[in-house]
């Protein structure tokens, strides 16, 4: 498998501000992967995309896949707003979602859900990592994982 | 250190054809007025990036020379904490302060004008797309998680609105001065749910600026001085908005902890608060940073102490919260209406708002993630 270019991801991305810290980030979302800087002496999952562990301040990251399993942290239906491409405000609101990654505690990203009514959102349910196109370029989003059970709740 | 001088401009939903320049210069120069003092005076000058630089603020004011300069990003605290610690050092003896806000693209009604939407989007970096928790997005974020962790409710937000809507009804520079009920707050439109219109801050243009000098040069002025008595910043090391450790762990306590820990006064000193209310959460989130009650508390707090013939807050039946109206109903400023209002409250002439025997205010500007900070102003 050849790896793209940095030159492809920088041109895959003209507004965003790609560098040599999270340039694998950008490039794993062109493959549908969410790359994130792992410390490799502690293990250290690190977010914001940073090239130093800040639990053992070892420079050895490198970009690892996560599994995409998470739970809800907390949400929003956001009503209104500037117009931008693929968000319906309408529709009672566009979902605006932290989810925290299995991978860590407070390892949480920002993102949105698909695939699940608004009355089924509950904070705390199960979520698993997918994928939208927008753009031009893959988005990674969450959708519920598993089944609703009596309650209402995955 | 002292606060001497004080102005601020009208503040509008729409003052037309105004630059923020010419807001932050309006304000500077009926500040230095407000001392008594002439430019030849003024030898240290802070702007803030949004609305005027300090060479705009220093060139525009014709101050001739300055030994000290700063230019910082809102809320208003930052610029007040350098030049308290630029007049302490000596850096400077009297500092003059600028701090301006203009609607901006985002603000949707200054959609409208084209000069506007050439502006940068404020203090934001580079936007990263709609699922971005950056600023508003991250305050609603966590307010569904307080209301989550903590079974409070919408109406707890609710009261912090009607609070400062109720003051600014006593206040003539308020733009939003109209009473407001909580059959209102409860069915007005959402914007980013749970948060709805009444629990942000109103986008106005305006500006506010303040002289800042000497404790012993400001007994020589012709203003009351008012002086500050303590001042504290707090940060932690998850400030960005998805990764903050948690409703209870961002700036706010650091801040509010390293305030008491310098300062002799407790609570039960404190004749005026303004607890920060960019959006209503922050508000209850202030009262139990700076330990009004426990946390998840404020709710309960407000109930508990609300005075009803009044229709808002009196802790203990003696000390009401942002009585200006903060940046709710007055007009948000990223905390210089608050600290206009605290140094006009301890100068005793408020008006028909004034606190009475009102010698220490507390001023708790700026939110969760990368702008907690405390400060106490007093008469003596």
């Amino acid at each position: 498998v050849t790896e793209l270019s940095d030159d492809a991801v920088l041109a895959a991305f003209p507004d965003a501000p790609v560098n040599h810290d999270n340039k694998h980030y950008y490039r794993g979302l062109l493959e549908r992967k969410v790359v994130l800087n792992r410390c490799q002496e502690c293990s250290h999952w690190i977010l914001p995309h940073r090239p130093m562990c800040p639990r053992c301040w070892s420079m050895d990251v490198a970009p690892t896949s996560i599994s995409g399993e998470g739970t809800l942290h907390s949400v929003i239906f956001v009503h209104q707003g500037l117009p931008m491409n693929g968000v319906d405000y309408g529709h009672g609101g566009y979902p605006v979602a932290i989810v925290e990654l299995v991978e860590q505690p407070d390892l949480r990203l920002s993102t949105t859900l698909v695939r699940c009514a608004k009355q089924d959102v509950r904070i705390g349910m199960r979520l698993r990592l997918t994928w939208i196109e927008r753009d031009r370029h893959p988005v990674p989003v969450f959708e519920p994982a598993g089944p609703l059970d009596a309650a209402g709740a995955r | 250190v002292a606060i001497v001088g004080v102005a601020a401009t009208p503040y509008s939903r729409d003052l037309g054809a105004r630059t923020a320049e010419s807001l932050a210069l309006e304000a500077a120069r009926n500040a230095i007025l407000d001392a008594g003092l002439t430019a030849r005076d003024i030898d240290g000058v802070c702007g803030d990036t949004s609305a005027v630089s300090p060479l705009a603020l220093q060139g525009g004011l014709g101050i001739p020379e300055v030994t000290w300069y700063s230019d910082r990003v809102a809320p208003f605290s930052h610029q007040l904490m350098d030049a308290i610690n630029a007049v302490y050092s000596g850096a400077c003896s009297t500092a003059l302060l600028a701090h301006g806000v203009y609607r901006r693209p985002g603000a949707f009604r200054a959609e409208l004008d084209p000069f506007r939407r050439r502006q940068t989007a404020g203090i934001g970096g580079p936007h990263h797309g709609p699922e971005s928790a950056f600023g508003a997005v991250g305050y609603a974020l966590w307010a569904s998680r307080y209301l989550h962790e903590y079974d409070a409710t919408r109406e707890h937000l609710g009261l912090v609105a009607i609070n400062n809507r109720t003051n600014a009804g006593f206040n003539d520079h308020a733009v939003m001065r109209d009473p407001l009920t909580m059959q209102d707050y409860l069915v007005a439109r959402m914007v980013r749910e749970p948060l709805c219109l009444y629990d942000m801050d109103l986008p106005i243009d305006g500006a506010d600026a303040f002289v800042v000098t000497t404790a012993e040069r400001a007994a020589d002025l012709r203003t009351k001085p008012v002086l500050v008595h303590g001042a504290s910043f707090g940060q932690t090391w998850r400030p960005e908005e998805e990764l903050t450790l948690g409703i209870d762990q961002t700036g706010q306590p650091v801040a509010a902890q390293a305030l008491w820990a310098k300062s002799e006064l407790t609570l039960a000193d404190i004749d005026v608060s303004f607890p920060y209310d960019g959006f209503t959460i922050i508000t209850l989130k202030w009262l139990e940073s700076v330990g009004y009650c426990r946390n998840g508390e404020a709710g309960p707090f407000l109930q508990e102490h609300w005075d009803v013939a009044q229709n808002r807050v009196m802790i203990d039946g003696r000390v009401p919260l942002n009585t200006h109206g903060g940046s709710l109903s007055e007009g948000g400023t990223q905390g210089a209406g608050h600290f206009r209002e605290a140094t006009v409250q301890l100068r005793g002439t408020a008006g028909a708002r004034q606190v009475p025997d009102c010698n220490s205010a507390l001023v708790t500007p700026g939110g969760f993630f990368f702008n907690s900070s405390c400060f106490i102003l007093r008469t003596d």
